[in-house]
């Protein structure tokens, strides 16, 4: 279907079923990478991004006042991904091992990497920065995900969160500096 | 600039957020101080781990699973928003809570008023058709001479106009007492 966001948007709230599939075509695996880098865990991912689509669905008269589909759908997902990640962080969950699952690739361990002992180091790192990610409070661990991770600005992180985008700043911050803090010595190069 | 200011600003020096001159300030310090520039490194290392996180991508079997279980989620939801034939009518509406209240309030109001002047009316009728001033009491012997013919309380056409239904007895106030029961009152003054 070669159609732009707005005009599919405006097909789904008339009813069209196929502008909806497309556009869950489009942003199904935008969702999963960012709640699956909030939550770390294949099956909370999964729950995000099919309960994402049916509040959309559901919402969908809404989406006529909306001007950012994307903001609204990735609102959306956040929010839903910081609920789970407060509850997994209340039950003390373990995440899940990604190398077990059968099917599940590694698309791109690190496209930084060139020598395998590069690679196991940097792997270990990043498995270490995934923990000090973790042990962040829900909406400093998802500003930084979103931020540097999934590579949103801060002005659309703002909106994402309907917060000033100096709160966006301070949180950003705030979460590298603990982050730098946890894993001192182990970014000097 | 101090080490402190410098500091401060790395995090959006790093994100590319400030200002030409301010960048050029944050540059020259970096240049001459190692400590900061220590900092600075440690920063960027941490972003560029964060930016290289591994993307994970669940197959091709999940996106179409997925996406199926969405669509056939989605597919007999109806809107949460109510259609604008099914809304309810302005007066039951929360904003109208008010208006109901007030014509409530106005019927109420109209009521009451009617009552007093309906009541106020009232008296004057009956003192006007009866022209008694005092209360009576019907005693057993005035029951027992009604509709017998040749009592002393009774003359005999008052008699045949309770037989036939033109005059009645009752209760103080009932129109037509005073002219049937004229001895009755003067006899129990």
């Amino acid at each position: 279907m070669n159609k732009t966001v707005p005009e599919l948007v405006e097909m789904f709230v008339g009813g069209d079923q196929k502008a909806f599939a497309e556009l869950v075509h489009r942003y199904k695996k935008k969702l999963y990478s960012l709640a699956y880098h909030i939550l770390r865990n294949h099956l909370d991912a999964d729950e995000v991004v099919q309960e994402t689509f049916v509040r959309i669905y559901k919402r969908r008269e809404e989406l006529l006042n909306v001007n950012y589909f994307s903001t609204f759908l990735t609102r959306i997902a956040t929010n839903y991904s910081i609920d789970l990640l407060r509850k997994q962080k209340n039950r003390q969950a373990v995440p899940d091992d990604t190398d077990s699952l059968p099917g599940f690739i590694q698309l791109d361990l690190s496209r930084r990497v060139a020598t395998p002992s590069q690679t196991f180091e940097n792997k270990e790192l990043m498995e270490e920065i995934q923990r000090a990610l973790e042990s962040l409070p829900a909406r400093q661990q998802a500003t930084a995900v979103l931020h540097d991770i999934e590579g949103y600005s801060k002005a659309e992180i703002a909106r994402i969160f309907d917060c000033p985008q100096a709160t966006v700043r301070s949180n950003l911050h705030i979460a590298r500096a603990k982050l730098r803090k946890i894993l001192k010595g182990r970014l000097i190069r | 600039m101090t080490c402190r200011h410098a500091k401060s600003l790395l995090e959006d020096y790093i994100d590319g957020d400030l200002e030409l001159d301010q960048s050029a300030e944050v540059d020259s310090h970096l240049n001459i101080c190692k400590e900061c520039r220590g900092e600075y490194h440690q920063a960027l290392r941490l972003k560029e781990f964060l930016e290289n996180q591994p993307i994970f991508d669940p197959g091709e079997d999940y996106w179409r699973e997925t996406t199926e279980l969405i669509l056939a989620r989605t597919e007999a939801s109806p809107s949460e928003r109510v259609a604008p034939e099914n809304r309810r009518p302005i007066w039951d509406t929360g904003r109208a809570t008010l208006a109901r209240a007030a014509a409530s309030f106005a019927v109420s109001l109209g009521v009451l008023v009617s009552a007093v002047v309906i009541g106020s009316m009232q008296p004057a009728q009956i003192v006007d058709s009866t022209d008694i001033d005092n209360p009576f009491v019907m005693t057993a012997s005035v029951r027992d001479a009604v509709g017998t013919s040749g009592n002393e309380l009774l003359t005999a056409a008052e008699s045949s106009r309770l037989a036939r239904g033109t005059l009645l007895l009752g209760a103080p106030g009932m129109l037509g007492k005073g002219i049937a029961f004229r001895e009755l009152l003067t006899s129990t003054k």
